[in-house]
């Protein structure tokens, strides 16, 4: 199973399997298009209610990991035993739509009502990558929250984050960072670190902005993933 | 000793003090299928990229430990993370 999923032939898995793939799949590409008929596809393939969420939580969290990943540059250190994977770092990413067609999610999207110990955990965890006052600033980050908010097409994140416009060089710099590696991950390398380092963020707050931007990616996926589930 | 992984700076497990050294230590201690165990002997490399910040370890990996205990077997996460990562063009 594995290799056919790397190699894209989802619809070779068993009718669940495959079903999960295509949710995991258009969460990641295109969450904005996720409605209650995803749910209830998944609910037809016998998944509950609380399986649902899990899968979006799986989802959004690998949209954080699969970021750092990228920015970062770490390698591959594992052996595994299915076939290479080679990205295609040429590939165009999913069209946006106007803001008129970005989906209006609250806070109690946010969150994991079967699960309360992850609900915490992520509410934790999202307190300190976007409330911390140091190594960058809290403005630093809204304004790559905004940024990574408007990339995933995420109205109500963008509409609080509104006033976060970048203004002086420091704030561009981290805007685009935010914005390529909110839309082309696949894209990120050396020299997008490079710019931050050369204008003068210290090491940690690269790795503080590259948190920021992912978990945004991810916290804006959950809130899509979630407004699948009926109730 | 700070130094350069790939693109980030990183503090490997045998230079890790402190904080880190523990936070290293925590996340060692947690079950993980043999496969993802690197050969190299140092922390993976997706929690050696955190390595900068150990809270942000903490943190960040209190989620993704906490996954594996949610509605959904190994093999369901498994099918999900691989294709979030095709998707986003990404070997992780």
């Amino acid at each position: 199973m594995p290799a056919t999923v790397l190699k894209g032939h989802d619809d070779l898995l068993p009718a669940r399997g495959a079903a999960l793939a295509r949710f995991a799949s258009r969460l990641t590409e295109r969450p904005w298009t996720i409605t209650a008929g995803d749910g209830a596809e998944l609910a037809a393939h016998g998944l509950a209610p609380a399986q649902v969420e899990s899968a979006t939580a799986v989802v959004a969290m690998f949209n954080y990991l699969t970021r750092v990943a990228d920015a970062s540059g770490i390698e591959l250190d594992y052996v595994s035993p299915l076939p290479a994977f080679t990205p295609a770092r040429d590939r165009d990413p999913a069209p946006r739509p106007d803001r008129a067609g970005w989906p209006d999610l609250g806070p109690e999207f946010r969150t994991l009502p079967a699960f309360p110990e992850i609900s915490d955990a992520w509410e934790r965890w999202r307190g300190y990558v976007f409330d911390s006052d140091e190594p960058l600033s809290r403005r630093q980050r809204r304004v790559l929250a905004r940024a990574a908010a408007e990339e995933c097409c995420d109205r109500r994140r963008a509409d609080e984050l509104a006033a976060e416009e970048p203004r002086g060089g420091g704030e561009v710099l981290l805007d685009s960072f935010a914005r390529k590696l909110s839309r082309t991950p696949w894209r990120m390398g050396p020299a997008d670190l490079q710019a931050l380092r050369d204008a003068s963020f210290p090491e940690v707050a690269l790795l503080h902005a590259v948190a920021a931007v992912a978990l945004q990616n991810a916290e804006s996926r959950l809130a899509m993933g979630r407004a699948c589930s009926p109730g | 000793m700070v130094g350069r992984m790939a693109w980030l700076g990183t503090v490997s497990r045998r230079e890790a003090e402190g904080a880190l050294a523990e936070a290293y230590a925590a996340m060692a201690a947690r079950p993980v299928p043999e496969v993802y165990v690197p050969a190299h002997g140092d922390a993976p490399g997706i929690i050696r990229a955190h390595s900068l910040d150990p809270e942000l370890i903490r943190r960040a990996f209190a989620i993704s430990g906490a996954l594996h205990r949610s509605a959904l077997d190994w093999a369901d996460r498994e099918l999900l993370s691989s294709v979030t990562s095709r998707t986003n063009e990404c070997f992780y």
